[in-house]
């Protein structure tokens, strides 16, 4: 076993709070399926056997069941945090890392995407990478289209990577707002950094897919350092600040023979980042002993003679989105349903034949009734619901159970389980959560239970 | 010409335009305006220099016709007649030229700078359309007709174009990048348009501004171009210069356009040359360097072989690149090793050694000399057994039998060395006693007396000191890093180490200074917030009450005891100078000099915080825990003590009280309360005494 899968699914959705308030972010549907589904196929695409999952102790039993429901062969191993605690995902990891055994590949249960993952791996191993990210360039564009719910002034997250010309190294990686927070309005770059670096690409529009595949050793340093919560936000950054760093000259090997100190002392104190490095002996003859080189235009050694290396696999094509924000998620919904059949060829899903008039990019599920002279565009509607006559339904994300009567139209809007739409309603970008009487007309609203609003 | 001077705008010369567009223009800028070779430009313009024994302009006039520019204006300033002169006899300006050259000229005392240069040529309107602009001293091959065109093609889609300037791509560490004018550029990779531009010299840490970012979701940083001083300009760029006075370099003007973008909406493109030389002799290191690529045929076909002037023959080519002129007399068992070029009827003795160096015409070089590196021009006289490594020796210098010249030297015209005499490396001679300006006589004698000695009784030569130009002494001290071996690893570790500290400093700021800092959270950053007010409070002089305010406010912030406030306030000012320097405490006296000016400045703070006795013991046991993490502070405790006693900060009965308690660390026993035993005594004693006198 080469790798180690672990899924971060213990992530509460906190930028669409409107939808997770009674289910966790990695059950909630993607054309019908739980979003960690999406996780799981990929994995299992990439011929994993079996996947850590990092998850709320609540939903452990939903978790559970999803791969013999969908008929995936992959065995999870279930790692649960107490209800109600937030994790970050660096703290994840640390809790794991006594079934951590080798490099481990990191994934947030969010990420929906086709991208071959053995790229991606080809790139870690050969360059004997610390961290390898994945990118992609060609994630849609989101900002344009309307989200349910209240209008808000949405941002998407933009990061500035920083990528060497020559190699897929990554120089530098910050994220914009934290630029921008910090009221400088400027990125600064040392000269050094230049000096070893001197083409740096920035680039302004990728996409982390917050999937990283991570080195043993560095495993080690994030369960050592406690002062970690986020592999995107702490880990990732500082890693890719330490590469720059001397590697003090076989310090170990002089220390440790005459310590009198304790081996406690060197283990609780900070330790510093280097001495979590294992150099495989052997690699590094074969590279003293080669004439390859990494990069051209100076005398250095390849990789810069640096020990520690983040590199970041760019993909330019092939499809990448994560359900980290409402939009995102609506986004996704569309998307995935359109480009089923090229991104996975052997999960077939059949549209039911009714008289109804559905229109292409639908998903209906199978035990679903449409009722007559119904008409259905771009929209996903699950199991068990009940469509009226005459509806118009166009642009939805409708979940399972839900009733809607005759003569209303969607438009826009997510339907969640067991909601009721009741008759002549027109909703137009709405969030429903529960028993809409007949003849309400709302746009961009929230509309669910008042005691779930007092919660809230 | 003439009646073109009253219609300055461009909208009438349309026309011209059209016609001028067939007449492929230039502007050769034959002054650098700079003190770079002197003192040997004191008395020949720079543009003169002999470069691989043909005058530097040469070049730039081949290049210039070798790329197909039909007309140029070259505009002299320094030594404007002796260029005028030069151009009148050589081949340039003979009718059957196929370039043809007007020459310009202006007194330095109207023309300091390009930007000055640029103006008068606009006053004279000149030009009308796209023209090259280049600098007399540099050597290229490259083709600028394509760039030129392709500088047309994009004003088709970018009427705001101005400029395209050109690079060469050279990898830090290579020769042909010159340490004065390291640069970072950041283009857009899909057009080449520059978006930013910072010279990078004397910078640490490079910014950008985020809104380029924003505005462009892909820039290209490069640290890997160098500027070949040539440049594709719009007729606009003239105009530009004259309405803005304060544009006297290239830089400045780039700088100016890129602020000025959103405004005039004029644009500079990049051309990164692929598989062509360019390169610009700004200073004499990059003078060595360019040297070296002529004769290793970098900059084929400007080549010594190929030289096409008619007042100095060709060279012939031999192997491992010597190249020599006729008449070159090579006595028996000397040695002209590699990349070596000798000029007309010079004489080299028996048994002399060259290697990687240039010999003018009619020197005469004696035996067992030993030359390398060195760049020696015309009439040279050098005696027997002398050494030259690493130096540029201008026309008519004799150097006498011995006579050893230190790396990166400079020796002037006409200098004459007595025989034995050893010049230290980088200096440079020149053979008359340096220029007083009767502005500066407030200088030191002593200083005046040195500079106007020459070397030695029967020497002439003269020590030159290059005048200490505002804000260049980093620059001219790279410039005399010529010839020293420069560690590039060794100035790159240092590089590495100070960003490794500053990565500390960024993560935990903490370990800097003291290991002695609370655990808690709150109290570490509480220290942090008190250590950069302090520091902001000492170097802006901020009154005492108003940094008591904002470390009141910090207290406030993050919830600490009266205790932790006044244990990490007089933490925080003792480690203020090893923060401030980064330097760690020396052990040394003069840990307390820089010390004791802060404590001077704080005194303010401090009383306010060490009002009663269990403040100052609290204080006190905050100075003595800080003594046990720094060893080398224990020296300056007694200092400080004493000090802190007599401004009244601390009381007597305070000190005595914390002397008489035993310290927390038992380590402190040994070190701190041994070094403050004589102080305690004596306080004891002054009690005493002053117990006795009120008895």
């Amino acid at each position: 076993m080469e790798y180690q899968a672990v899924i971060m699914a213990a992530g509460r959705g906190s930028r669409m709070t409107d939808l997770t308030h009674d289910r966790p972010k990695c059950l909630l549907p993607i054309c019908n399926r739980p979003m960690i589904w999406f996780s799981f196929k990929m994995l299992e695409n990439a011929g994993f056997e079996d996947v850590i999952v990092i998850i709320h102790e609540q939903f452990r039993n939903e978790v559970a069941v999803i791969p013999s429901k969908y008929g995936l062969n992959i065995k999870l191993d279930l790692s649960c945090l107490p209800k109600n605690e937030d994790f970050g995902t660096a703290d994840s990891l640390r809790l794991i890392k006594d079934k951590i055994k080798t490099d481990v590949l990191v994934i947030s249960c969010d990420l929906v995407c086709d991208i071959p993952l053995h790229n991606l791996f080809d790139l870690h191993r050969t360059h004997q990478s610390s961290v390898t990210a994945l990118f992609s360039q060609t994630s849609p564009d989101v900002i344009s289209t309307a989200v349910p719910g209240p209008k808000t002034k949405f941002k998407q997250e933009r990061d500035l990577v920083g990528l060497d010309l020559q190699t897929p190294r990554l120089v530098f990686l910050v994220s914009e707002a934290d630029l921008t927070s910090e009221n400088e309005e400027e990125l600064s770059i040392r000269k050094s950094v230049m000096k070893h670096f001197p083409q740096i690409n920035v680039q302004g529009n990728l996409l982390d897919a917050h999937l990283y595949v991570i080195k043993k050793w560095v495993c080690d340093y994030i369960a050592e350092n406690r002062s970690f919560t986020m592999l995107k936000g702490e880990v990732l950054p500082h890693l890719v600040r330490k590469q720059f760093i001397k590697a003090p000259m076989k310090k170990n090997e002089i220390e440790l023979p005459n310590a009198d100190v304790s081996v406690v002392s060197l283990n609780t104190t900070n330790r510093d980042i280097c001495s979590f490095l294992v150099n495989v002996e052997e690699e590094e003859r074969i590279r003293n002993y080669s004439v390859w080189n990494d990069h051209r235009g100076d005398l250095r050694g390849p990789y810069q003679d640096h020990n520690i290396r983040c590199f970041a696999y760019v993909a330019k094509e092939g499809f990448c989105l994560r359900a980290n924000s409402l939009s995102n998620y609506c986004e996704l919904n569309r998307q995935v349903i359109k480009r089923w059949s090229t991104m996975f060829p052997d999960e077939e899903i059949t549209l039911p034949v009714s008289k109804a008039q559905v229109g292409t990019d639908c998903l209906i599920g199978e035990t679903t009734q449409l009722s007559d002279k119904c008409s259905i565009k771009h929209s996903i509607i699950g199991q068990c619901c009940n469509i009226g006559e005459k509806v118009r339904i166009t642009n939805c994300i409708i979940m399972d159970n839900v009733t809607i009567m005759k003569e209303t139209i969607l438009q826009g809007s997510i339907l969640m389980d067991n909601s009721v739409v009741e008759k002549s309603c027109d909703l137009k970008d709405c969030i429903v959560g529960h028993t809409v009487h007949s003849n309400c007309k709302s746009t961009n609203e929230v509309l669910v239970d008042a005691d779930r609003l007092l919660e809230i | 010409m003439s009646s073109n001077k009253t219609s300055k705008s461009m909208s009438k010369s349309g026309s011209e335009i059209v016609k001028q567009e067939d007449v492929t223009l230039a502007v050769l800028i034959a002054d650098s305006f700079s003190i770079r070779f002197a003192p040997v430009t004191e008395s020949k313009p720079k543009a003169l220099l002999p470069l691989v024994n043909r005058p530097m302009i040469e070049y730039s006039l081949e290049s210039l016709l070798l790329s197909g520019v039909q007309k140029t204006f070259v505009y002299c300033v320094a030594h404007a007649d002796q260029i005028r002169q030069y151009l009148k006899e050589s081949k340039w300006m003979r009718s059957v030229s196929p370039m043809s050259i007007e020459v310009i000229s202006q007194s330095p005392d109207d023309c300091r700078s390009l930007g000055d240069s640029l103006r008068d040529i606009d006053g004279k309107s000149l030009i009308r359309g796209d023209f090259i602009l280049m600098s007399a001293d540099v050597v290229s091959n490259v083709q600028l007709i394509p760039i030129l065109e392709e500088h047309r093609e994009k004003k088709k889609t970018d009427k705001g174009i101005v400029m395209t300037h050109i690079f060469k791509r050279s990898f830090p560490g290579h020769r042909s990048r010159s340490a004065e004018e390291e640069l970072v550029l950041a283009i857009n990779p899909t057009n080449g348009r520059i978006l930013n531009y910072q010279q990078t010299t004397n910078l640490k840490k490079l910014s950008f501004p985020l809104e380029m970012f924003k505005e462009n979701s892909l820039v290209d940083l490069h640290y890997d171009f160098v500027d070949t001083h040539i440049s594709i300009c719009s007729p606009v760029v003239l105009p530009l210069f004259s309405d803005n006075f304060d544009y006297q370099t290239w830089g400045d003007f780039v700088r100016g356009i890129l602020i000025n973008e959103e405004i005039l909406n004029n644009t500079i493109y990049c051309h990164v040359l692929e598989g062509s030389y360019a390169a610009h002799v700004s200073n004499v290191p990059m003078y060595d360097a360019v040297s070296k690529d002529i004769i290793q045929r970098w900059a084929f076909p400007l080549v010594p072989d190929l030289n096409r002037s008619d007042k100095t023959p060709r060279h012939t080519l031999s192997r491992h690149n010597v190249y020599k002129q006729p008449g070159v007399t090579l006595a028996k068992e000397s040695v002209l090793e590699r990349d070596v070029a000798v000029g007309e009827d010079t004489k080299i003795g028996e048994r002399t050694f060259v290697s990687q160096s240039v010999i003018g015409s009619r020197c005469t070089i004696g035996n067992d000399v030993h030359i390398n590196n060195a760049y020696i021009w015309d009439d040279v006289e050098i005696k027997n057994k002398c050494r030259i490594e690493v130096a540029l020796i201008a026309d008519g210098v004799v150097l006498n039998e011995g006579v050893e010249i230190g790396r990166g030297c400079v020796i002037g015209p006409g200098v004459i060395l007595a025989a034995g005499i050893k010049i230290p490396d980088n200096t440079r001679l020149m053979a008359h006693p340096p220029k007083r300006d009767n502005d500066f006589e407030t200088s030191d004698e002593e200083d005046d007396k040195v500079a106007t000695t020459p070397v030695s009784a029967d020497s002439v030569a003269y020590v030159y000191h290059r005048p200490i130009e505002e804000d260049s002494d980093a620059e001219s001290l790279i410039d005399e890093l010529w010839g020293l071996d420069i560690d590039e690893d060794s100035e790159s570790d240092e590089d590495d180490e100070d960003e490794a500290a500053d990565d500390e400093d960024e993560e935990h700021e903490e370990e800097l200074d003291v290991g002695d800092l609370p655990e808690d959270l709150n109290a570490r950053s509480f220290y942090n917030e008190v250590l950069e007010s302090l520091q902001r409070g000492y170097e802006e002089k901020i009154k005492g009450d108003n940094l008591v305010l904002e470390i009141n406010s910090s207290k406030y912030a993050y919830n600490v005891t009266m205790k932790e406030v006044n244990m990490l306030v007089i933490k925080a000012m003792l480690s203020l100078p090893s923060v401030m320097t980064k330097k760690a405490a020396t052990g040394t006296n003069d840990d307390w000099i820089a010390l004791r000016p802060i404590l001077q400045h704080f005194l303010s703070v401090l009383r306010n915080y060490l009002k009663n006795n269990q403040s100052m013991l609290d204080s006190l046991e905050a100075l003595e825990e800080f003594g046990v993490h720094n060893p080398h502070f224990v020296k300056s405790i007694c200092k400080v003590l004493h000090f802190l006693y007599g401004e009244d900060v601390l009381s007597e009965d305070a000190i005595l009280e914390w002397y008489a308690n035993p310290p927390n660390d038992p380590s402190a026993l040994k070190t701190i309360r041994k070094t403050v035993e004589p102080f305690i005594t004596w306080l004891e004693e002054a009690e005493e005494e002053s117990s006795e006198e009120s008895d």
